[in-house]
């Protein structure tokens, strides 16, 4: 930079100047014309070279004294030429740091106004507008609202074969038909307490309430029996390293959870087509004596979960992950959410699904094989009178509460399939008797999505708003539950055809229209229809 | 009735037949976004095509949409949405290509867009690495299934290295250039995005396929089989719109023009310009099927199954499908505008597309 400088204006201004054509004091006098002007130059822009005036060689204006800028030492005939240039270009050096330094500290077209502001508003928005948490966190929930409408006044005491729909509440009811309703508001909380940045062995947490109506018609209280339950609470590890897409999964989750049973069990309301459970997913454990206790696989259990995931083929031309087996190993306390152990007993759970190897453009894609089995041991009672004559509940062993399940799942989008059957053993005492009592349910789903809402590749696309691929889903789905199967003419069978709109990311609308038939008996069915309309949102 | 039904049946073939010279929408799928998630893409006279609402204008007139995804899972995305029917064309890479023709799925290629398309390794300004060699051991990301992981996988090889030498992540481009910033790799290997990185002053490349064509990748226009037998007509409107934007860019005197269009992707006008340096467009992105576009599918597709990539063979001839570029060539005289290329990458003369 110095080199041009000196050049090209000391030329042209020792020549139309007429200074002193001696050498050494020609390059003196020359460099301190440049200095001056450069010196000027780094105080304030200059004014065009054509409207600027001429000053005399030696002015003040010439020299730069006018400007405020260092005088060059005078240059006297006889002085040490060589002294005088190293102080001339010690002050160039300072002129040209001064230049350098110049727009650093210029607000350049008030961009740094503009980022003193901006860092002031955002430490404003974070103090007093942001929510934040002591680790990474994720907040999440599901709300539905629903219109429900049922084919039969419904009057306390609600009849048996109503039971447990999502008609039953409040407790007490008078010629209802149509109510509104919101059956699940839930909140859910999850994140990271670990990140293992090399490997992805990371440790994580949920944590999730909902408030939901109860069911139960117990009591004449106008109470609406809503509270707030808590669903998830867990940490979950991963064993094995997750940084790839490829590799093996083996992870384990300590708490309160889902079991991994089958298929409706596990299927979270966010997937599910259909609005209902599958009925022996409600399905509570018997103990005899027409009384049922403890609870079915729609409630959380307490304890460890082993899952992992073998075999697995990533195929990187689709960004499609398949594991040929999957396993899952858990025992719990057996008693249901937020409840401590009752016996000495752990219920244990296992479970397989085989997914049938194949490439992403196969039909065989996501057609997978399960099996699953529940050991459970309830404690069985009986009623006792105490010495003082009071009755009192005695324990009178224990009973075996098992469960097997095989069901098929088949998801190739556009089209999905899911069967499942599940048999439930269930040890109880009646008059003092043990007898097991065997349930057990078919499930058939079907259903067919026209849009786009359930391909990764479309979910995951640049856009500049959030618009989202409507998709329309009609399913059909046939469900029977057999309380005993070794009595006749005893099994709930409910038909239901529904329709779904995704209308919005995490949105949807959903109509279903259950047909429900109660065999009560040789020869004799009840039917009642329900129809139900649901708006289901997440966030 | 007999007549109504008849008559109503002859209205409905009519109706379909109708329905089949026209399609209602033209979806095409992009294997590439902009930064910060916006429906971008830069680099290819597809994006000059897309900038200049060429396409629209085509069909628009006849009633026929134009629908562009831009897919953030780039290539291997977009064989998942044409293997569920969401796409009639995309524009993408070898190697999500390959994979997905050995798989079954049903596609031409109509229009080369690109050539010897270059892949960098950057580390972090602060890294002591110098060269490949040095990244031994380290953590090195990479978008796997898309056509940067096969050019990388050439690029280790022709270095005498391998996959197990290194730790490979496998990572989207813009989250593997925040995971270079951030220290959670120690490489990251992509294209022209990694120049931006670099005119920030805080990446610095230490290995190029730069200069080397064998090493570089090749892009395309497909079209599904499907859409192709039903409407031949809209393909070759459609590859002529896009040989306008690729005579658009090859003009030496639309470059500065074509990188303010490409950089509205996010990449910088700076990162194309130290990209394509040296490099003629009309070259890097020629259109035409030739004969080193046809030989180095070949290459790629053999590399590709030597390294496990892709799975089976497949007819290389058999896929790629001249016509429309050849007519359209003739139709626009653009038979000058692009110089064939030899097998080995030398240039020939001007455009003869054929085998």
């Amino acid at each position: 930079m110095r080199r041009p400088i000196i050049e090209t204006s000391t030329t042209t201004s020792a020549r139309s100047r007429g200074w002193p054509r001696t050498p050494r004091a020609s390059a003196a006098a020359l460099l301190a014309i440049v200095l001056a002007g450069a010196s000027a130059g780094a105080q304030e822009p200059s004014p065009p070279a054509a409207a600027a005036p001429a000053a005399p060689v030696g002015s003040p204006a010439a020299t730069g004294a006018g400007a405020g800028a260092p005088m060059p030492p005078a240059v006297a005939p006889g002085d040490d030429v060589t002294l005088q240039l190293k102080a001339l270009r010690k002050q160039v050096e300072e002129l040209q740091a001064r230049l350098e330094a110049g727009p650093q500290t210029a607000d350049f077209q008030g961009l740094v106004t503009d980022l003193e502001n901006f860092k002031y508003q955002q430490q404003r928005e974070r103090e007093t507008k942001t929510a934040r948490s002591t680790r990474n966190l994720l907040v999440g929930g599901v709300v539905q609202t629903r219109a429900a409408w049922y084919s039969a006044d419904l009057t306390t005491p609600v009849p048996a074969d109503v039971a447990a729909t999502s008609v039953n509440n409040p407790s007490f009811v008078k010629g209802r038909k149509l109510t509104f309703d919101v059956p699940t508001a839930t909140l859910q909380f999850s994140g990271l307490l670990y990140r293992d940045y090399a490997e992805a062995r990371n440790l994580g947490f949920s944590l999730s309430a909902s408030a939901s109506p109860s069911t139960s018609n117990a009591g004449q209280s106008l109470n609406t029996n809503a509270f707030l339950n808590v669903l998830d609470a867990n940490v979950s590890y991963q064993l094995l390293p997750t940084i790839e897409n490829d590799g093996d999964r083996l992870w384990v989750t300590f708490g309160q959870q889902l079991v991994p049973f089958g298929l409706e069990a596990n299927t979270t309301e966010e997937l599910r087509p259909v609005i209902n459970n599958a009925l022996f997913v409600a399905a509570s454990n018997e103990n005899g004596a027409g009384t049922k206790s403890g609870a079915g696989f729609n409630v959380r259990q307490i304890g460890l979960v082993l899952k992992g995931e073998f075999f697995s083929q990533y195929d990187f031309g689709y960004n499609y992950r398949q594991a040929l087996v999957a396993l899952a190993l858990a025992a719990f306390n057996g008693t249901g959410p937020n409840r401590d152990d009752d016996n000495a007993a752990k219920d244990l759970s296992a479970r397989v699904a085989i997914t049938v190897p194949a490439d992403y453009h196969s039909w065989l894609r996501e057609l997978r094989f399960g099996a699953s089995y529940y050991k459970g041991r309830a404690n069985l009672t009986r009623s006792a009178t105490d010495a003082s004559g009071q009755t009192t509940t005695a324990f009178a062993g224990f009973g075996r509460r098992d469960r097997w399940g095989a069901d098929v799942y088949y998801n190739h989008f556009p089209v999905g399939v899911t069967l499942e059957y599940v048999r439930l053993d269930d040890e109880v005492l009646t008059a003092g008797k043990r007898s097991t009592v065997t349930r057990d349910s078919r499930t058939v789903t079907v259903f067919y999505s026209f849009g786009e809402q359930f391909l990764n590749s479309i979910k995951n696309q640049a856009k500049y708003d959030d618009s989202w691929p409507k998709t329309f889903q009609p399913f059909v789905r046939y469900d029977r539950l057999d309380p005993d199967t070794t009595r006749p003419d005893d099994a709930v069978e409910i038909g239901t055809l529904g329709f779904n709109l995704f209308f919005a990311e995490t949105t949807k609308a959903q109509l279903n229209v259950n047909r429900r038939e109660q065999q009560e008996g040789a020869g004799h069915r009840r039917t009642s229809t329900e129809v139900l309309a649901q708006v289901q949102f997440g966030f | 009735m007999t007549r109504h039904v008849l008559l109503l049946s002859l209205a409905l073939a009519a109706s379909a037949a109708t329905a089949q010279e026209k399609p209602q929408v033209i979806r095409v799928g992009v294997a590439s976004i902009g930064t910060g998630n916006r429906p971008v893409a830069g680099g290819g006279f597809t994006s000059i095509a897309a900038d200049q609402g060429a396409l629209e204008d085509e069909f628009n007139k006849d009633g026929i949409t134009i629908k562009y995804t831009y897919f953030a899972g780039a290539g291997p995305a977009v064989n998942e949405a044409l293997a569920n029917r969401q796409l009639d064309f995309a524009y993408q890479g070898d190697l999500p290509a390959m994979v997905a023709k050995a798989g079954g799925l049903k596609t031409k290629i109509v229009l080369a867009t690109a050539r010897s398309g270059a892949v960098h390794v950057a580390v972090p300004i602060d890294s002591p690495a110098r060269s490949l060699e040095d990244l031994k051991g380290k953590r090195i990301g990479v978008f796997k299934g898309t056509a940067t992981q096969l050019s990388f996988w050439k690029l280790l090889a022709s270095r005498g290295l391998k996959e197990s030498d290194f730790k490979i992540v496998n990572m989207s481009t813009y989250d593997g250039n925040a995971a270079l910033l951030s220290h959670d790799l120690d490489a990251q290997a992509a294209g022209t995005d990694l120049y931006s990185l670099v005119d920030r002053g805080v990446a610095r490349i230490v290995a190029t396929t730069r200069g080397d064509r064998l090493l570089g990748s090749v892009s395309h226009v497909l079209v599904t089989e499907e859409f192709e037998a039903r409407y031949p007509h809209l393909v070759q409107r459609l590859v002529n719109v896009l040989l306008k934007a690729a005579a658009f860019e090859a003009d030496p005197a639309n470059r500065n023009r074509v990188f303010q269009i490409w950089s509205k992707s996010g990449t910088t006008f700076n990162a194309y310009k130290q990209e394509y340096e040296h490099v003629n467009l009309a070259e890097r992105h020629s259109p035409l099927i030739d004969d080193f576009y046809r030989a180095h599918y070949k290459r790629q597709l053999q590399t590709a199954i030597d390294l496990k990539l892709v799975r089976r063979s497949f007819d290389i001839d058999a896929w790629l499908d001249p016509r429309y570029l050849e007519r359209g060539l003739r139709e626009l005289a653009y038979e000058r505008v692009w110089k064939t290329m030899g097998a080995d990458g030398t240039l020939a003369s001007a455009a003869a597309v054929g085998r």
